[in-house]
């Protein structure tokens, strides 16, 4: 029998009956063998009717549908990192698949949100924002409907979601654009559980971490201070060990803390000063915490607001998101017990760090609902609003402003969501920079997305009825909420570069030096040659996805292909020196974003089209709309970094320019206040350092002109009023006829 | 082969498809009769096996109707069972009656009472081990039984879930044309099932209010769409104590006030739209169609080699009133009249529409002034119709409406 279900295996009625029939335009699952595997073969049979045998009693009903749910539970899998793994060129096609929520997790989970999104949406978020705090009656609400229990473990009272049941929640805590609500969740989860149920011991996880669910305690994390700014190791708060050993006090002043004054808990960062007795210990690892408190590293403390000589300064609002009631923190000698200490001695570094930029994808969750909330009121608007006899939504314009804001938002939603996606269907995940991409791309589309929707409204988008100036300031201070848009870029780039850096270490090493390596520097000039040519596919993306979106994807294997030959040359030409290369970076970084969202709507329509999801045909629109967006955009950047002369003269004169106004400290331009040049005559001018531009009346008008050819002249002042700006560093020649 | 996709289907095959054909069906199946060129009188087996139906069908009818439902239903397949659990002799039998009675008990778009159907089969039996078994159609009765309760699961628009698929799997394996006939359901049905641009809801609403609102959102394109649903109980002359569910627009609310008064509207009806299984009827206010006359002959179109290229456009910025950006007729302006709203009421009733008309005439004053005629004939008995002559003397017996003319309806 064995023989002959081998054979029947290759004949073409096989293939017909085959499990591809349901699957075939779906992307590759490789996770699900149960509906591969099983069939008219041996196991899966035995399988069956061993289930029959073993268990006939019993209702046969309930055991398949037993088996169905382990078979469903889809195991997790091995994924590399995607835009590390770009910056090698490698392309990983799976993540096109848009990994998919079960009905029976998602149903679960919308148990959770719905009461949720039903208390948020009562919440207003302009009396937030004009009383400047979130109103404790609104925390009671949300904190009773569970909105802060999300990613705590069940053993300490928490609900034990995963990423997207998390992203899912702070989207609905942010709905109606109460923002400042999603990002105090965002923080309490991230930042403060996070890091204690990442590092903390369990003795300080079974006391604190309960007190987060049930929302009795609020935490905030204390990094920054008014003069570091980015730098964190810069740091002046510092701690040390009592006289007794007993203890540590911390003293300094930490700023931009999030929501002070209702904080119960601080989980603040220290520099240790090697203060206290100094012992001698047999145990290696009491001397090297020891050790490191010498060596001034950082710790991550817990300090309770009741302690003595803990103060919350005054209040330092931001310009948005005023419910986070952001101020400074005064610590001075606060005794604090030695296991108040979070992880080991010299972590604290690590710790901040990591709280700050694991999940910061969250953040495109927060911003969501507000633009989908501005997005929904433009096209009310525009369907009811007349103008010329026409509803508004005729006019191209307005159809272009509301789609290009519609596609921006896809794109972000698609982002936010697979990044969640992937850390919850991966083993180790290592999503950091798709979490940044997120992050950085959020920032960028969002005044975008408002800007394009005030211009629908005309001149009623700048009045104050309408909601624009709270979305805007509430969107820039989102901008710079943790550490800012311009650090995950450069997040972004410069562990991607780090990382193909690391991996391409002896290819480098051997162009760098092409005198002892002939060979290898011939090679590389042979296939610079065929830069231009066009790319060569190798992982034919296009048979990821639905037929219908073939052609993007194979343009977007052409983006990756350009993102991976500005990659390789900017690290190849610049090599250690890429660290110092910001706008490279910057546009690397932004290449990386846009491929990342590329992969992300392109996976998210295909697979809608492919099961037949409500409003398809919308997703597929807008993600073509949104491809071409970012093809164009990657596009010119490979141009602008491949062309390598063009870029230096641009660079040069941006350097220029720059270093001109930071030497004047000022706009740079000479103006009134420079002696007028009619008394200087040219001479004057010719003096004068540098570039810049004198107005000079012109008495008729194409009479003066710019000569460049050094031959002195003469420049005369009338009462006419024609002012033309001249640069000076030309001559100005005056000729008479 | 290619008959079992489709097996309801009557198809004129060729010989040569016949002959395989004979060859891939069992012969109790041949000689069910369903085939056109082999049309032979029911064997004694095929008689004996449908008068087994009728026979099981009895576990459903001995149900009281009022009972009938989805929990009655699954106790009907656990009595089946309880009798015979080992051998389940007759269920195929019992399978096709358990699908005549889907509709009665109610549960026809219910997806667990047809996994509980299928779960019926035995497991692991029919399950086919070698290739000839595949090709020759592995117990063919029990399969075209399991296509059949797919089919009734595509008739009612019920997509198979994953569930669904164990359980085929556990009774006829991978390799079989129920599951084939699965999968491709599970291919295409979630495809079609968004299809439509104007959705319904699966399951309707029981409120015939809300069914009401949704057929006049369906029928009306535009976007600014209003309905309101009135209650007749408000109204003091109102006889039918009703719903009515009405839908008005602003463009068509626009129309009304600039409606000329020595002009009538009509209400004309009933027509007829359907929501899934529900008929719904409804009435539409309109006016007469604008005469044609001003309009001229129709201008001979311009040969092309003198088509004008002349950017001749009005700039909106100089010119007070472009020509191009002239008033465009609303998408209730029809060739045959304007539509001014639409209705469906809880009886259909004359007296129900005049109850229409006063709840409307509150915000469109205009209506209260207009002379308005009734044209209302019954769908289902089209010969019949009620003339303006004899709603005229209905009106004067109601006292509701007085006319002097009889082909004029006035309400005041």
């Amino acid at each position: 029998m064995q023989a002959a279900v081998r054979r029947t295996r290759l004949r073409p009625l096989q293939s017909l009956l085959s499990s591809r029939t349901i699957l075939h335009h779906h992307p590759p699952q490789n996770n699900t063998p149960a509906f591969a595997d099983c069939g008219a073969r041996g196991v899966a049979i035995e399988t069956a009717v061993g289930v029959r045998i073993s268990q006939q009693k019993n209702d046969e009903f309930a055991i398949i549908k037993e088996k169905t749910r382990q078979l469903l539970e889809r195991p997790k899998k091995h994924r590399d990192p995607f835009i590390k793994n770009l910056f090698l060129k490698k392309i990983d096609p799976t993540i096109l698949e848009y990994p998919e929520v079960r009905q029976d997790e998602m149903d679960e989970l919308m148990n959770q949100v719905e009461p949720i999104a039903n208390r948020v949406k009562e919440v207003d978020p302009e009396k937030i924002d004009k009383n400047g705090a979130i109103t404790e009656d609104v925390l009671t609400g949300v904190r009773n409907s569970g909105g802060f229990v999300h990613r705590i473990p069940r053993t300490h009272r928490g609900n034990d979601l995963n990423m997207v049941g998390y992203t899912a929640v702070v989207e609905a805590l942010s709905l109606e654009g109460n923002m400042s609500l999603g990002a105090l969740a965002y923080t309490m989860g991230s930042w403060s559980a996070r890091t204690l149920e990442k590092h903390g011991t369990e003795e300080q996880k079974a006391f604190y971490l309960p007190m987060i669910a049930t929302g009795e305690a609020a935490f905030s994390l204390c990094v920054s201070e008014e003069k570091t700014g980015s730098n964190v190791a810069a740091m002046q708060t510092s701690v040390r060990l009592g006289e007794d050993n007993r203890g540590y006090l911390i003293k300094g002043k930490k700023s931009w803390v999030i929501n002070a004054p209702n904080t119960d808990y601080f989980i603040v960062i220290a520099k240790h000063q090697g203060l206290g007795e100094d012992v001698k210990y047999s145990d290696p690892e009491r001397q090297f915490h020891q050790d490191k408190r010498k060596t001034g590293s950082m710790s991550a403390f817990i300090v309770p607001k009741k302690a003595p000589g803990v103060t919350v300064g005054q209040l330092k609002p931001f310009i948005g998101l005023r419910g986070l009631q952001v101020s400074e923190l005064i610590l001075d000698d606060v005794p604090i017990p030695l296991d108040y200490l979070i992880g080991k001695t010299g972590d604290g570094f690590g710790i901040a760090m990591e709280a700050v930029s694991m999940e910061r994808h969250v953040m495109g969750a927060v911003l969501l609902p507000l633009l989908k909330k501005l997005i929904d009121q433009a096209a009310k608007y525009v369907s009811d609003r007349h103008v010329f006899n026409r509803p508004l939504s005729d006019f191209h314009m307005i159809r272009d402003k509301l789609t290009e804001a519609a596609y921006l938002v896809y794109a972000l939603e698609s982002m936010t969501y697979l990044t969640s996606l992937l850390i919850d269907t991966t083993i180790k995940p290592e999503f950091d920079l798709e979490s940044a991409a997120v992050r950085a791309f959020a920032a960028d589309i969002a005044p975008r997305v408002v800007r394009n929707l005030m211009e629908i409204y005309g001149a009623s988008g700048v009045t104050h009825d309408r909601s624009f100036d709270q979305a805007l300031r509430d969107i820039l201070t989102f901008s710079d909420i943790d550490g800012g848009t311009d650090v995950a870029r450069l997040y972004i780039a410069l562990s991607g570069y780090q990382y193909a850096g690391l991996a391409q270490l002896s290819d480098i090493q051997k162009l760098s030096n092409p005198f002892a390596h002939p060979q290898a520097a011939l090679r590389r000039s042979l296939q610079s040659l065929g830069i231009k040519r066009a790319a060569k596919r190798t992982v034919y993306l296009d048979d990821y996805v639905h037929p219908t979106l073939q052609n993007f994807a194979y343009m977007l294997e052409t983006c990756c292909t350009e993102f991976g030959q500005c990659a390789e040359g900017l690290l190849y030409e610049y090599n250690k020196d890429l660290v110092n290369r910001q706008v490279e970076l910057k546009q690397t970084a932004e290449m990386a974003t846009l491929i990342y969202a590329s992969f992300a709507v392109l996976g998210r329509c295909s697979r809608a089209y492919c099961v037949g999801m409500k409003h398809n045909k919308q997703e597929m629109n807008l993600a073509a709309l949104f491809f071409y967006y970012a093809k164009r955009r990657i596009h010119s950047i490979w141009e602008e970094i491949g062309s390598g002369p063009d870029v230096k003269g641009r660079e040069s004169m941006m350097h220029e320019a720059a270093v001109h106004m930071v030497t004047e400290r000022s706009y740079g331009w000479v103006n009134s206040d420079s002696e007028p040049i009619s008394e200087s005559r040219f001479g004057a001018v010719e003096s004068r350092a540098g570039p810049c531009v004198e107005y000079i009346r012109d008495p008729t008008p194409g009479v003066t002109r710019i000569d460049d050819s050094g031959d002195s002249g003469v420049c005369s002042e009338s009462e006419s009023t024609n002012l033309i700006p001249i640069r000076l560093g030309a001559r100005i020649v005056k000729t008479f006829p | 082969m290619f008959s079992m996709v489709a097996p309801q289907r009557r198809v004129l095959y060729p010989a040569w498809r016949l002959t395989r054909r004979a060859f891939h069906r069992a012969p109790t199946v041949f000689a069910v009769g369903k085939d056109v060129f082999s049309w032979r009188p029911p064997s004694d087996l095929t008689l004996r096996q449908d008068a087994e139906v009728v026979r099981k069908t009895a576990y459903f009818d001995e149900v009281k109707k009022d009972l009938r439902d989805k929990n009655a239903f699954r106790h009907a397949i656990g009595s089946f069972l309880a009798r015979d659990n080992v051998r389940r002799a007759g269920h195929v039998e019992f399978i096709y009656a358990a699908l005549k009675r889907v509709q009665a008990f109610g549960v026809h778009k219910d997806l667990e009472t047809y996994k509980d159907i299928m779960n019926i089969f035995p497991k692991g039996r029919f399950v086919a081990h070698n290739m000839w078994q595949v090709e020759f159609m592995h117990y063919p009765r029990h399969q075209e039984c399991g296509l059949d309760v797919l089919c009734e699961m595509e008739k009612h628009g019920v997509v198979p879930d994953f569930e669904m698929y164990h359980i085929v799997l556990n009774i006829f394996g991978e390799r079989s044309i129920v599951m084939r006939k699965l999968k491709r359901m599970n291919y295409w049905f979630p495809k079609f099932r968004n299809a439509n641009p104007y959705p319904i809801p699966f399951f309707l609403p029981n409120d015939p209010t809300e069914k009401a609102r949704l057929a006049l959102e369906r029928m009306c394109p535009d976007v600014r769409k209003e309905v309101t649903v009135f209650q007749t109980e408000d109204i003091s002359e109102a006889l039918d104590k009703t719903w009515i569910a009405s839908l008005m627009c602003p463009d068509q609310r626009k129309l009304i006030s600039e409606h000329v008064s020595d002009k009538p509207l009509y209400v004309d009806g009933e027509y007829s739209v359907h929501l899934r299984e529900e008929f719904l009827k409804y009435f539409i206010l309109r006016d007469e169609p604008q005469e044609l006359l001003d309009a001229g002959p129709t201008p001979a179109p311009e040969p092309y080699y003198e088509l004008d290229c002349r950017p001749d456009w009005d700039l909106f910025f100089k010119v007070e009133n472009p020509k191009e950006y002239a008033p465009l007729p609303t998408l209730h302006e029809q060739e045959d009249g304007n539509i001014l709203a639409i209705c469906i009421t809880g009886t259909s009733s004359q007296d129900s529409l005049r109850s229409w008309l006063s709840c409307l005439a509150r915000t469109n004053p205009r209506i209260a002034q207009v002379p308005i005629h009734f044209r209302i004939r019954s769908i289902q008995m089209d010969t019949e119709i009620i003339t303006e002559e004899q709603a005229a003397r209905e009106n004067e017996a109601s006292g509701f409406i007085s006319t002097k003319k009889y082909d004029d309806v006035l309400i005041h």
